[in-house]
């Protein structure tokens, strides 16, 4: 057994045109309709993604070897210059993925009940459409000036969804909620601690400059 | 240029990427497609607040890292190792087949002992091939703080592949 035999291993990491076709499907409500304008392909229809998806080689492997001197720009070595176009987004049929109520405190810390592998079956995960319904409403108490609503939403959303995606986004309502009451240092000591949980956040430019606006 | 690009333009030029990402980042197989749909969905939403004095592909790569990082921890993703244990064991095959399973399934475990900041590393460096620099960029992080993470994870999964053989042998 050999590392580059590890390495090798993963070039199979890339999606199948099958596996991007059903994303694609799964994520066309979020593009714009077809023939909606701005699409930047022709999009010819299923077997143009299918096709695009099948020319994608693995380029990027280079046997093992890192590169380590090669100016290669970011967004070159991001994205995948396979001079195939990307797959048109072919089925607009959204999948809505009914979200079980989210009850984070019952399923806390992993109860591994040694449970026959049959009936092992996928647990739906919280639902990030209802991370972000629930984000949504505590935007909106604040902007009718509700700011006591907005914050309780807030803490709701930090209970149900401890490890959500969108929990920047909380903390920034969290913190404006926290002005708007006049509750100041309390805001700065949320920011500290949003700070130190996401340095590199998008939020937190607005953040800092809704503490320097009060 | 001004306002954020489009969502749909994100979503071609960086799904691949996304896609191994997830997966070199400790998604198994069978939740990567959810995973991404989970990526991009938080990219939908959070498209219109990027601005252009950050570099999309570092946003987007946080936002792939946090979205990995939140699903390895929830009590679903240790199920569902379980689960596919059992597959893996179950699955008869082609002796290749069943070999480059084995070893993808090696190199996972082996991922699995790195701290997550170096194996983000060397999964851009070793696995996607990315020049030292570039990944700096990506992560924002100094290029010598990259060379050092890199260099103690090729260590430690040199070390891992030595264990291994030793025990197979």
């Amino acid at each position: 057994m050999k590392l580059d035999d590890l390495i090798q291993s993963a070039r199979g990491d890339e999606p199948t045109p099958e596996q991007l076709k059903k994303l694609d499907g799964k994520l066309a409500h979020l593009m714009p309709p077809i023939g909606g304008g701005n699409g930047p392909s022709g999009s010819g229809g299923g077997q143009g993604a299918a096709g695009a998806g099948g020319a994608a080689t693995v380029k990027w492997i280079a046997a093992g070897v890192v590169a380590v001197g090669g100016g290669v720009a970011i967004q070159q070595a991001v994205s995948h210059r396979d001079g195939a176009p990307p797959p048109p987004i072919s089925a607009p049929a959204p999948t809505p993925a009914p979200i079980a109520e989210v009850t984070p405190d019952a399923a806390p810390e992993p109860v591994p009940a040694p449970a026959p592998a049959a009936a092992v079956h996928r647990a739906p995960e919280p639902s990030l459409a209802d991370e972000a319904a629930l984000l949504d409403r505590a935007r909106t108490a604040l902007q009718r000036g509700d700011a006591r609503a907005a914050l309780a939403t807030c803490d709701a959303h930090a209970k149900n969804f401890t490890h959500g995606a969108l929990r920047e986004e909380r903390e920034r309502i969290a913190i404006e909620a926290l002005l708007a009451l006049g509750r100041h240092g309390d805001a700065e000591a949320r920011a500290q601690r949003f700070d130190r949980a996401f340095p590199n956040s998008v939020q937190s430019e607005r953040i800092h400059a809704l503490l320097r606006d009060r | 240029m001004g306002g954020p690009p489009a969502f749909e333009h994100v979503y071609r030029e960086h799904v691949r990427f996304v896609w191994r990402t997830v997966r070199r980042l400790g998604v198994r197989e069978a939740d990567v497609e959810d995973v991404c749909q989970r990526v991009f969905e938080v990219v939908h939403r959070q498209l219109p607040e990027f601005r252009g004095d950050a570099r999309l592909t570092t946003w987007l790569f946080g936002i792939v890292r946090r979205v990995v990082s939140d699903h390895r921890r929830s009590a679903y993703e240790r199920r569902r190792d379980l689960h596919e244990e059992v597959e893996l064991e179950a699955a008869p095959g082609q002796e290749r087949a069943v070999a480059e399973r084995e070893a993808r399934a090696l190199l996972d475990q082996l991922l699995d002992e790195l701290d997550e900041d170096k194996r983000v590393v060397f999964v851009l460096c070793e696995l996607d091939g990315m020049a030292v620099k570039d990944v700096a960029e990506l992560i924002d992080a100094p290029v010598q703080t990259v060379y050092s993470r890199l260099h103690a994870a090729r260590d430690k999964i040199s070390r891992g592949v030595e264990r291994l053989a030793a025990g197979a042998a």
